[in-house]
């Protein structure tokens, strides 16, 4: 099957399998590292990708559901403005996550705030924690994670100079 | 490594009437239907695929199975609405129990790829979703082949059997859903285990029900065993209503012990961390009823609610 699709800004066009779960695609077609393929679909949390701004398991995702969508991978979202916003929300927390975990947490969080960014209310926190479980790694508590997500949410509208009423 | 596998062929109708001409081409093959993919995909042996000439048809084009509708008798949605959609537009209409067993289904990231119509039609586990939906009295319709494409609506406890498997024609497609709006006196939502991760001790159990003075006058009791289905009964229900409340301490264990041996009764043995983890929930549930009716003073319904 002939796919086209935008990673990490990069226009391709791809000749694979039509059920290729997305995060073998990126490990064996893109040579990503920063994925992991442990659990096989059993939700650890590990392979999280920006689907078109939204976090997914790419797991879960077979490559039919990418054609003409945007992906963005952690090695592509390093490089951006935004990931500096998470970065020094966890410098300002004293919460480093570690290796196995930095790249989806950080996409994670990446898109929590994209969702809320430019909202008026305040995040629902027990939703934030309930998000925080989706990730199967301890090396940060859940009340950590959501300091992390507030403070990576204040960076982004200072940095971008959002008005909330 | 994968290069000799097969390709799936994938059919994306953006219309019914394209999904009925795809069904029709592919008569007596079993097509994947396939909705979030989120239980197919998680499957241990999906990829590569051992299953030959497979074809996939994707729903996620078909407008018609992303409409929802609502009016002041029920809310209707198409089978491939999210269940966080679901949870988001019906957010101050639908019962707080359905409300609740959504954002219990999975984390929002995840809730955004289950759809209804999927969760419905799982095949490897029980979702709490539809036990939920069938104390609620939801219907479905179901669209299927016979010489041309009918469709009809089902009470969601008649698409499954006994074994709470799946009981439609081949073929068949679950094509919306139809939530009631009405509120309960009480609404009662219990789940401990995962389905995906820890299906063989993972359970739920749902109820709601009508207060009448010191009594129950209206209830539903629900059981999802997500390896085994679902165990509901009008025994059940007759046990609940019969309660004289708020019930006695004493009667506690009588009341676990009735339930549990009804369990078994329907699905043969249950391990020993399941059976405790049933009873755990029936007395909460006891518990909780105790605590509301004692504190009911018969004019604010709305604390039964939480």
């Amino acid at each position: 099957m002939r796919i086209e699709v935008t990673i990490d800004g990069k226009f391709l066009a791809l000749s694979l399998s039509s059920d290729k779960p997305l995060n073998l695609l990126l490990i064996d077609e893109m040579g990503t590292r920063s994925i992991r393929n442990s659990c096989r679909g059993g939700m650890c949390g590990n392979c999280i990708v920006l689907l078109d701004g939204k976090a997914v398991l790419s797991c879960l995702v077979p490559a039919f559901e990418i054609r003409e969508r945007t992906i963005m991978t952690f090695e592509g979202f390093s490089r951006t403005r935004d990931y500096r916003d998470i970065e020094k929300a966890y410098a300002a927390c004293d919460m480093h996550p570690c290796e196995a975990c930095h790249a989806s947490r950080t996409l994670l969080i990446e898109s929590i705030v994209r969702r809320h960014e430019m909202a008026a209310s305040d995040f629902d926190e027990a939703e934030i924690l309930q998000e925080s479980a989706l990730i199967d790694c301890h090396c940060m508590d859940s009340a950590g994670f959501v300091e992390v997500v507030r403070e990576a949410l204040a960076n982004r509208r200072k940095r971008k100079n959002v008005r909330r009423a | 490594m994968y290069v000799e596998l097969r390709s799936p062929n994938i059919h994306e109708p953006a219309s019914m009437t394209e999904y009925n001409n795809t069904i029709v081409n592919y008569r007596g093959t079993t097509p994947f239907l396939w909705a979030g993919g989120t239980e197919i995909m998680s499957e241990p042996d999906f990829y590569p695929a051992l299953r030959g000439n497979m074809e996939i048809i994707s729903l996620d084009r078909i407008e018609e199975l992303h409409h929802f509708l609502r009016n002041d008798r029920y809310a209707e949605f198409g089978a491939m609405v999210s269940i966080n959609e679901i949870a988001q537009a019906g957010k101050l209409v639908l019962p707080k129990i359905l409300l609740d067993t959504i954002n219990g289904t999975a984390t929002r990231t995840i809730r955004e790829r289950i759809t209804i119509g999927g969760s419905l039609c799982t095949r490897r586990f029980k979702t709490a979703l539809a036990s939920t939906l069938m104390i609620l009295d939801a219907a479905v319709e179901l669209r299927y082949m016979k010489k041309r494409m009918h469709s009809k609506w089902f009470q969601i406890s008649r698409i499954y059997d006994k074994d709470g498997r799946l009981d439609v024609p081949a073929g068949a497609l679950l094509s919306k859903v139809r939530i009631a709006i009405q509120q309960y006196d009480y609404q009662y939502l219990r789940s401990v285990g995962s389905p995906v991760k820890d299906p063989c001790d993972a359970c739920t159990l749902a109820m709601v029900a009508r207060f009448e003075q010191n009594s129950i006058s209206y209830a539903r009791l629900i059981f999802t065993l997500p390896d085994r289905g679902f165990c509901y009964s009008r025994d059940l229900d007759n046990m609940i209503t019969s309660m004289q409340l708020p019930v006695n301490i004493s009667r506690y264990a009588q009341i676990e012990n009735f339930v549990i041996d009804h369990i078994r009764e329907g699905f043969a043995d249950l391990s020993p961390l399941r059976e405790d983890r049933l009873r755990g929930m029936i007395h909460d549930m006891i518990k909780d009823i105790n605590e509301r009716v004692l504190s009911y003073t018969g004019r604010d319904v709305d604390r039964f609610n939480g």
